[in-house]
């Protein structure tokens, strides 16, 4: 098992940073998948989880300007490893205006994942920062678990609005209720919704974009296609698990769909250049 | 007392309390002749911080109550302390300090039992603050920070540039030096949290220092959180940073002078170096002869409850003070200057350092009582504190560990003990 690679480049440092600090926000624990092209952030569909999972893939040639890593074995050509996001987070922050930066797997007292950052000095003499963010490996045996999750089987999907606008109503309905209802139609209209004994506020997006089918993944639509168009799916969440989701995101997506399977679950994709993000909220029993 | 400061100088001595603030719970208010000193020890006595603001800070400063004599012995000026609490209140906010006080006038009266402090505002308003305290004796860490072999010395750009970069939970930080590099590492206790919490290390070139002169390689391990807190105030005061150390178990002295304006020392307690203890341990041990010699001698230092068993002990933020006096104590008599020349020397028989220290700490105390030594014997050093703190001598004090060797000092934490008769 091996992985070491570099970035020279400061802009993919700070995007790779920018990604991080989205998936702390989003968890507290993750698994990094490590394969010869790409690295997964991964957080497995438990239920200690409260039912949320997150998947996240970047290609790793739009990252690093080296890498190299042997998995387990050659046949399964692959790492997976459990690692606190807060971490990260905090050995990067050293990166900031670094030089140089190298992560690398290695073996300490257990094993870690090492952070090698060059940062320039006030003389020709640089300064070095290593962190060694300790990791624990998992066995082939489990890895099962951390396999990409099938496309929901939704009746709904549509393009969400700005995330910056539904950040700011989310924010103040969170005052109200611990739970927003999110429904959406396939005619383009989207409606954020908290209910009290004394108070309905409810937010309506109209004309929103309809993502494209593609005609390959044909299960997951099934059942949008036998949805009434005009009948609004609608899933009731956890305001907080939202927010999360609303607030962490630094990494500026060009479109985030949401698939709404009616009444048990959200699922969101953020379409991005080089990495694509999906997060799952379960919705909440009445 | 009175004083006035002007408005350039409010900032830096607010700048003081809050860091004073960050380090004890009180705050030691003594005017002296040649200014107005602030002191404080954290509740562990593993910091002691002392402030020195000299007289050309002050528009005025009169130092009032004279030299009174009584019995022709000079009695010193009233000092008192008063709660960190209280005093920041004063100077609450940096930014409205800066933006409004025009002078801050100081006023201590032991005759009316008054503490005041008076910041002139703009547009006439006057803020006044009455402030409660209680009398008391001086403290003072001795220590001679010019007779230690490591001196560093930089921007405090540098070490804040350093301490970024260390987790904020992280409690503390080691030193490490070598002629050729100097190494930060973040230090854990026990072998499972070190599994648990991210390690980090940072290394610099002896170029980023302006004075770099290490006559002993070494490791010292001191409290990030005190660290934080002097360059909290270094930024404010923008002066480079002065560090003199010996090794662990020894103290570390922090300096921020500016000539004939202000002065600051901190002095940190450095957790004592595992091996080395361990290894005394293991001789004592393994020596009968030995072990009853060491015991007494440690007796001497700690006083009655002491046991061989703390010699190896290291000093704990969250004991209480008297568990961390004995324990402090334990650790600095390795601190005496022979022992540690012997050990760069290749480390000599671990035996005859011990024989080494027993002599001295039973020569050292022949006479006096082990747990205050006499105040002659503070006297008696005198030559070697620096002029910094005139007032030395007249204080009482309890000592960490006492100096056995009369061409050394080693620092000493003095604090108002509660034992003095």
């Amino acid at each position: 098992m091996r992985f070491r690679t570099k970035v020279f480049n400061i802009d993919c440092i700070h995007h790779f940073t920018n990604v991080v600090n989205t998936i702390n926000k989003l968890l507290k624990k993750c698994t990094l998948r490590l394969t010869p092209d790409k690295l997964y952030f991964i957080l497995p569909d438990q239920v200690s989880n409260g039912g949320v999972s997150m998947w996240c893939e970047l290609k790793q040639a739009n990252f690093f300007d080296e890498y190299q890593m042997d998995g387990v074995s050659s046949e399964h050509n692959e790492i997976y490893m459990e690692i606190i996001a807060e971490n990260i987070v905090r050995a990067l922050k050293s990166a900031h205006n670094a030089k140089s930066m190298k992560i690398k797997l290695t073996k300490k007292q257990t094993p870690c994942l090492t952070v090698e950052i060059e940062l320039p000095s006030i003389n020709s003499s640089s300064r070095l920062v290593t962190h060694d963010i300790p990791v624990s490996v998992i066995p082939r045996r489990l890895w099962d678990e951390y396999q990409e999750p099938t496309m929901p089987e939704f009746h709904v999907s549509i393009c969400m609005p700005p995330l910056k606008t539904l950040k700011n109503i989310a924010e103040r309905m969170k005052n109200l209720s611990t739970y927003l209802t999110l429904s959406a139609n396939q005619e383009g209209d989207m409606v954020m919704k908290v209910e009290t004994e004394l108070v309905t506020v409810a937010t309506r997006f109209q004309n929103l974009e309809l993502p494209p089918f593609k005609d390959d993944d044909i299960a997951s639509q099934a059942p949008s296609k036998l949805w009434p168009p005009t009948e609004m799916a609608s899933a009731r969440v956890d305001i907080r698990k939202f927010l999360q989701f609303l607030a962490g995101q630094q990494i500026n997506p060009f479109k985030v769909i949401c698939n709404i399977v009616n009444q048990s679950a959200i699922h969101f994709f953020l379409i991005h250049d080089d990495i694509s993000l999906q997060y799952f909220i379960p919705a909440a029993s009445v | 007392m009175k004083c006035i400061l002007p408005a350039v100088n409010v900032k830096l001595f607010a700048k003081a309390i809050h860091c004073l603030a960050k380090i004890g719970l009180e705050i030691y208010f003594e005017p002296l002749e040649n200014g107005l000193a602030l002191k404080t020890v954290n509740l562990s006595r593993s910091a002691y911080v002392c402030f020195l603001f000299m007289r050309s800070m002050f528009h005025v400063y009169e130092h009032g109550c004279g030299d009174v004599t009584v019995n022709g012995d000079a009695v010193d000026t009233f000092k008192c302390k008063v709660a960190v609490k209280t005093m920041l209140q004063v100077f609450k906010s940096l930014s409205s300090i800066e933006r409004s006080v025009e002078s801050c006038d100081i006023n201590l009266d032991e005759e009316e039992c008054s503490l005041v402090f008076q910041l002139k505002c703009r547009h006439g308003i006057t803020k006044t603050h009455q402030l409660t305290f209680q009398e008391c004796d001086s403290i003072q860490a001795v220590f001679a920070k010019d007779l230690l072999p490591n001196i560093l010395k930089c921007e405090h750009k540098l070490l804040s540039d350093v301490v970024v970069n260390f987790s904020p939970s992280l409690e503390e930080i080691s030193l490490c030096v070598t002629p050729c590099r100097v190494n930060m590492k973040s230090y854990t206790d026990s072998d499972d949290e070190a599994s648990l919490t991210m390690r980090t290390e940072m290394s610099l070139n002896p170029e980023e220092f302006a004075d770099f002169q290490i006559g002993v390689d070494t490791d010292v391990t001191f409290s990030l959180k005190d660290l934080r807190a002097i360059l909290a105030f270094c930024d404010v005061a923008c002066i480079p940073i002065q560090l003199f150390f010996e090794g662990g178990g020894k103290p570390l002295i922090f300096t921020v002078e500016q000539e004939n304006y202000f002065r600051a020392n901190f002095v940190l307690a450095t957790i004592a170096n595992d091996e080395f203890s361990s290894q005394r341990e293991n001789n004592v041990m393994s020596n009968t002869a030995f072990k009853t010699k060491m015991v007494n001698g440690s007796k001497n230092l700690q006083g009655k409850k002491s046991t061989t068993k703390s010699v190896g002990a290291r000093y704990s933020r969250t004991k209480q003070s008297s568990i961390n006096q004995q324990k402090t104590s334990s650790v600095l008599p390795n601190g005496s200057s022979k022992s540690t020349e012997m050990s760069n020397h290749g480390r000599t028989s671990p035996l005859n350092e011990i024989v080494e220290d027993t002599t001295r700490n039973n020569g050292g105390h022949a006479d006096g009582s082990p747990e205050i030594p006499d105040q002659n014997f503070a006297v008696g050093q005198d030559h070697i504190s620096s002029p910094v703190e005139p007032e030395y001598r007249d204080m009482r004090e309890v000592f960490f560990a006492p100096c056995q060797n009369d061409d050394h000092t080693i620092v000493v934490l003095a604090p108002d003990s509660d034992e003095e008769s």
